[in-house]
């Protein structure tokens, strides 16, 4: 029997079931800062559960206590981030194509500015550098800001790009199985979709009870909103990188088929 | 102008700006990639410091700066990693399910030998931080570390001569140095546990700075391996 009479089906229960390590070890592997999130927000989770309040209390300090080390990644990647612009700047000063280079060098930009700004967020919960109230406003300023521009930019450029070219992928493939993964891929952006508007929406209350910090009261800034949106970004973000690990499989197996 | 438009046009844009990682791309790299081992050397330089009288004993920073490296490394080298060498574990005994040879067999056990490690650092974590579990109670497993680590430098370290043997043959003078400074971390990693096992489980008595020292000679050579491995190397453009 040729490979040619086989018919590529989709992965099985089996061919899933038996990824799931590889999965989790990819997510702690490629996303180190993200899972320390989700377990953090899981523990601040039990504050709004009907635990004991002794849990709670410990919940909440195990939260506090890994919080400062999820922000040091951002303070390890910072060289790396400030390493890009050096490299936009350089290739800017080097290209006549500005409209190429630019958009590049922009992003670099946010990036280090997040990174910067979380770092010295880092740096304040260990104690090194004690920020002052406006000097604390600013930098969560300038890290909202630098989150809240990315993910708007996800959200009118980079997922709309991803759509169309999928779209025009989907319109061109005839093979079933072919088209069944790129209808999974579809639905994995609009979860990035919904992900970037959770950020987005987070990064404007934030901006907003930070600009007006005597009126920020009441339900739209309440710490119940914004930890349902954290949570939700957290839940989502397992769900898109599971999804997209999912897919993998599918696609691997597809090919395996193909050869 | 409008010639010196054209000759730049006609130039190979990737020509105009260096193309292959120098020290800063390199060290930029090491400090997200190796954030752990950043983490390390900066316990190991104020270990060291302590030791050579650097730092007062009044001096809160260093001994802060000392447990939160710490902390994060063991974040990273400790249930993260445990993930991580769980799946390799995973993988080996399926491997040694569907084909059992002395090849899997050896294979799974040093997977497994691999979970030892990360099990300790996780417990050094939260000896410091959450469940503040009293570090009496995990002296016993930091021993089993030791001999854990041993085993799986030596092992490597043998690898290591073998890689040596062939790479001296077949390969360039870079993969022979590569092979070296990896020979040479693996034998600081077997001094390293070999002090550790004697000092846990023979009441060997050795002072704090021999195991600072082992350590940093492992951090030193990662280092060094990393830096030979990427300096020079030509970085991906789209």
């Amino acid at each position: 029997m040729t490979s040619s009479t086989l018919t590529a089906s989709q992965a099985g229960f089996s061919d899933h079931l038996k990824a799931i390590p590889q999965h989790f070890a990819d997510l702690v592997d490629e996303e180190p800062k993200d899972t320390l999130e989700c377990v953090i927000t899981a523990l601040e989770g039990i504050e709004y559960t009907g635990a004991s309040d002794e849990t709670k209390a410990w919940c909440g300090g195990a939260a506090s206590q890994l919080d400062p080390y999820k922000k040091a990644f951002s303070f390890f990647s910072l060289p790396s981030k400030l390493n890009g612009m050096r490299r936009g700047i350089n290739k800017l000063q080097n290209s006549d194509d500005w409209s190429k280079v630019t958009p590049q060098l922009f992003t670099d930009t946010v990036f280090t500015a997040h990174a910067a700004s979380e770092s010295a967020l880092c740096l304040d919960a260990f104690g090194w550098v004690e920020l002052t109230k406006e000097a604390m406003s600013f930098t969560k300023g300038v890290f909202w800001s630098a989150l809240g521009i990315f993910d708007l930019h996800n959200l009118f450029i980079t997922h709309p790009d991803k759509l169309n070219d999928l779209e025009v992928e989907i319109g061109k493939s005839k093979d079933a199985d072919k088209l069944n993964i790129l209808n999974h891929k579809i639905n994995r952006t609009y979860i990035e979709v919904v992900k970037s508007v959770l950020i987005v929406g987070m990064a404007a209350i934030s901006l907003v009870s930070l600009t007006f910090a005597s009126v920020a009261q009441g339900v739209l800034f309440s710490p119940g909103l914004f930890f349902t949106m954290g949570a939700s970004w957290s839940a989502l973000f397992l769900v898109s990188f599971f999804y997209g690990k999912m897919i993998d499989v599918e696609e691997r197996h597809l090919q395996y088929w193909q050869v | 102008m409008a010639v010196a438009a054209n000759t730049l046009h006609e130039l190979d844009e990737t020509k105009l700006y260096p193309l292959r990682k120098d020290l800063f791309d390199v060290t930029a790299d090491f400090a997200q990639e190796k954030s752990g081992t950043v983490a390390k050397i900066v316990y190991n330089l104020i270990d060291q410091g302590n030791f050579w009288g650097w730092f007062s004993p009044e001096n809160k920073m260093a001994s802060e700066a000392h447990f939160h490296a710490k902390c994060f490394k063991y974040t990273q080298s400790g249930p993260l990693m445990l993930i991580s060498n769980f799946n390799r574990v995973c993988k080996a005994a399926g491997n040694m399910l569907e084909d059992v040879s002395s090849n899997t067999v050896a294979k799974t056990f040093r997977e497994m030998n691999g979970m030892v490690g990360p099990t300790y650092d996780t417990a050094q974590l939260f000896s410091r931080i959450i469940f503040h579990i009293p570090k009496e109670s995990i002296k016993t497993l930091g021993g089993v570390s030791g001999g854990s680590l041993t085993l799986w430098a030596g092992w490597n370290a043998l690898d290591n001569v073998i890689d040596l043997g062939t790479a001296s043959k077949n390969k360039t003078s870079s993969d022979t140095i590569q092979h070296m400074l990896k020979l040479a971390k693996h034998i600081s990693y077997v001094v390293l546990g070999t002090l550790i096992v004697s000092s846990v489980f023979f009441n060997m008595v050795a002072a704090g700075i021999y195991f600072t020292s082992c350590t940093t000679s492992c951090a030193f050579f990662a280092v060094v391996q990393y830096y030979h491995k990427h300096l020079g190397e030509t970085i991906k453009t789209n």
